[in-house]
C-alpha cells in the first residue's frame, strides 16, 4: 500500500503532505524538512549551534565505536 | 587519538594563546546557522613569526600530530607552520586543519576583511562569513563542495530574508 492509499482511507490526513514531490521545494533544491533545519538553527545562538552540532556528531561516534568502527588516527 | 570532539575547546586554547586565525570551513558555517554535520575545524592562520610561536603553542596544549597514514607522531612547530602551507592535525580534541590559505589562495591579510566576530560563549571568534564560505565552495568545487553549496546558499537566501523583514 502506498502512501495515496493512507490518504484515501484517513480523512482528517486531508492535505499533510504525505509523498516527497508534495513537499515544497526551494529555489536550491532543498525540501520543506530541510529549509525548516535552517530556520530552526537561525533561532539559535552561535553558542547554541556550535553545542548541538557538537552534540550531535559525539553521539554519532559514540554509535560508531558502540558498533566497532573506529577512524584513522 | 580524541574519543570526543570539542569544538569549543579548540577555539579556546587558539585564542588563549593569542593565535591570530580565522575560523573558515564546516564549524564557520555551523556558527551562522548551517545544519550541516562536520568533524573537523579548519583555520586560516596569520603567517607571521610571531604568529607562528604563538600558534605552535597552542598545537602543542591540543598534543597535535600531523596525519600520517604510515603512523608516525610527527609534531607541527613554528618552523613547520612558517614554511608549510596546510598541516592536517589530529589533536586531543579532534581533527584540526591549519592552513595559510583557502580558496582561490586567499590569506589571512586577505581573508580578514570577509570575516566577522561572533561571541561563542567566552570567547571572541572571527570567523569567515557565509558569502565567502559559498565562494570557497564555489572554488572547490568538489562533489561534497556542490552538495554543501545546496544547503549554504539557502542558508543566505533565509538570513537576508529575515533582515529584509
Amino acid at each position: 500500500m502506498d502512501s495515496r492509499d493512507d490518504r484515501a482511507t484517513d480523512p482528517e490526513m486531508e492535505g499533510i503532505p504525505t509523498d516527497y514531490d508534495q513537499l515544497e521545494v526551494s529555489e536550491w533544491g532543498l525540501d520543506w524538512g530541510d529549509v525548516s533545519q535552517i530556520r530552526e538553527k537561525l533561532k539559535l545562538t552561535p553558542t547554541e549551534r556550535l553545542k548541538a552540532a557538537q552534540d550531535f556528531i559525539n553521539t554519532v561516534i559514540r554509535i560508531r565505536a558502540q558498533n566497532g568502527y573506529r577512524a584513522p588516527v | 587519538m580524541a574519543t570526543e570532539l570539542r569544538f569549543d575547546e579548540v577555539l579556546r586554547v587558539l585564542t588563549r594563546n593569542q593565535v591570530e586565525f580565522i575560523l573558515v570551513g564546516g564549524v564557520a558555517a555551523i556558527l551562522q546557522g548551517s545544519p550541516l554535520t562536520t568533524e573537523d575545524v579548519d583555520v586560516v592562520y596569520l603567517a607571521s613569526e610571531q604568529n607562528n610561536v604563538c600558534l605552535a603553542k597552542a598545537l602543542g596544549e591540543l598534543e597535535a600530530h600531523y596525519f600520517d597514514p604510515a603512523g608516525r607522531q610527527i609534531e607541527p612547530n613554528a618552523s613547520r607552520l612558517a614554511s608549510m602551507r596546510v598541516h592536517l592535525l589530529n589533536t586531543n580534541c579532534g581533527r584540526v586543519d591549519v592552513l595559510r590559505t583557502v580558496g582561490k589562495d586567499l590569506a589571512y591579510s586577505d581573508l580578514v576583511e570577509r570575516s566577522r566576530v561572533l561571541e561563542v560563549e567566552e570567547l571572541r571568534v572571527r570567523v569567515l562569513d557565509l558569502e565567502t564560505i559559498i565562494a570557497t565552495k564555489e572554488y572547490a568545487d568538489r562533489p561534497k563542495d556542490r552538495y554543501q553549496l545546496l544547503f549554504l546558499r539557502q542558508l543566505l537566501a533565509e538570513i537576508q530574508r529575515l533582515e529584509t523583514e
